[in-house]
């Protein structure tokens, strides 16, 4: 059979190559596979979590509603939820995107890919990279405000409404952008390892289920070296 | 590559390029030289060249419409309304009723025979429509042992330049790449 060519593209060329519909195509469902479907999953997490959170705040620091809310932001915001977001990212879309590739490799489908002049960087990586980089920012801020609606309904019961009007006295946009960032950034390293689990797997069935693995094992070494690298430089 | 093969890859290009639809030939050089000749070709006009061989496969992520439809989307041949009807069209030798169509255009690979697999990925050249097409002869006598096969085949061949790659290419065919071995020699 034929050697396959490599079509070598740069990282700004496979960018580029998102203005073709068929890319964009994968980007999209990309994100509708990580950040839309697993909304309801983040949400309910939020919700138990910041209720958790504020139980336990209340437990070591008394009744006071506001300093346990504006404690709860801080922490859901600066680290809970960009952690959580990430982790629940690489659970349910980094052992779908190796075992993914890894089928595809097994398969031979990636060399019919490369037949047919499509580069894999262009038409597998980047639209996977970016859709895991977009949705993990966006479940991150998914999750931080359900948590803080978690947070409200547990300390102040039925006057949770007022609790939420008042929720911007703790939020400062610093804040939120660093939520975002920091999920974004995990994600992007959760899907690139992902990628490469699944693309570098020998091209057996049964290297599928050990690419899947891998990709979560690795995934949330790579989130937790990051998350520490970030607090080390702040 | 060194230089000879370069020079041999460039020659190779320019003959190509004076071939006429509908021709065939045999491409009888070393693997290298033909793999360097898809990506060149590809370089030139991205999505002019396809490979059936077999590897080629459908992808199983994608429905078999997506799948009929990728390479020619991707290298933007043409827009999505314009794919269909091209789809529709190269369907007519199934002989499917609409509801046949729909059902085979909706499913996953997966659940298809490795026949009509073969006989998609045909389709699937024929959306595709490149310049030229470079094919294993083993590939093509099994496909051609199906009348359906055979007569996608024939009009795949009737619409781009077919090169048969490797020294298993019909001996009837001219030679436009490489040199076949003298009778009796390995």
């Amino acid at each position: 059979m034929l050697p396959l060519p490599a079509y070598s593209r740069t990282l700004l060329q496979s960018i580029a190559d998102l203005r073709r519909p068929a890319v964009r195509r994968v980007l999209f469902k990309q994100i509708y596979f990580t950040g839309v479907e697993a909304l309801l999953l983040i949400v309910l997490i939020g919700f138990s979590l910041g209720g958790i959170v504020v139980s336990q705040l209340h437990d070591q620091y008394g009744q006071s509603r506001e300093a346990s809310l504006r404690l709860l932001a801080d922490i859901s915001f600066g680290e809970l939820a960009p952690l959580f977001a990430a982790l629940l990212l690489v659970a349910r879309s980094s052992s779908a995107v190796a075992s993914e590739l890894a089928a595809m490799k097994a398969h031979g489908e990636l060399d019919s890919l490369v037949e047919m002049g499509i580069p894999l960087s262009s038409y597998l990586v980047v639209p996977r990279l970016l859709g895991m980089t977009i949705s993990s920012a966006a479940l991150a801020l998914y999750l931080s405000l359900s948590i803080m609606l978690g947070g409200a309904l547990l300390s102040s019961g039925w006057d949770v409404g007022y609790q939420v009007f008042q929720l911007d006295r703790f939020l400062r946009p610093g804040m939120i952008l660093l939520s975002v960032g920091k999920a974004a950034l995990f994600g992007f390293m959760a899907a690139a390892v992902a990628c490469r689990m699944g693309l570098v797997a020998r091209p057996y069935v049964t290297e599928i289920p050990k690419a899947s693995s891998r990709a979560v094992m690795r995934g949330m070494l790579a989130v937790f070296v990051t998350d520490f690298l970030c607090v080390l430089a702040s | 590559m060194s230089a000879p093969q370069t020079q041999e890859l460039d020659d190779l290009i320019a003959r190509l390029a004076q071939c006429r639809f509908g021709e065939s030939h045999a491409l009888v050089c070393d693997d290298a030289l033909a793999a360097a000749l898809l990506a060149a070709l590809h370089v030139q006009q991205p999505g002019q060249a396809v490979v059936l061989d077999f590897r080629t496969s459908l992808l199983s992520n994608l429905r078999v419409w997506e799948n009929l439809i990728l390479p020619a989307w991707y290298h933007g041949h043409a827009e999505l309304q314009v794919l269909e009807q091209r789809v529709l069209a190269a369907l007519r030798p199934f002989k499917l009723d609409d509801e046949g169509i729909a059902a085979l255009l909706d499913g996953l690979p997966a659940a298809l025979s490795a026949t009509r697999k073969q006989e998609l990925v045909l389709l699937r050249t024929l959306v595709l429509a490149p310049r030229y097409v470079l094919v294993e002869p083993a590939w093509l006598r099994r496909v051609r042992q199906t009348p359906l096969g055979a007569e996608l085949w024939q009009a795949i061949e009737a619409t781009s330049v077919v090169l048969q790659l490797g020294e298993g290419a019909a001996p009837d065919l001219p030679v436009i790449g490489g040199k076949r071995p003298e009778q009796g020699q390995e």
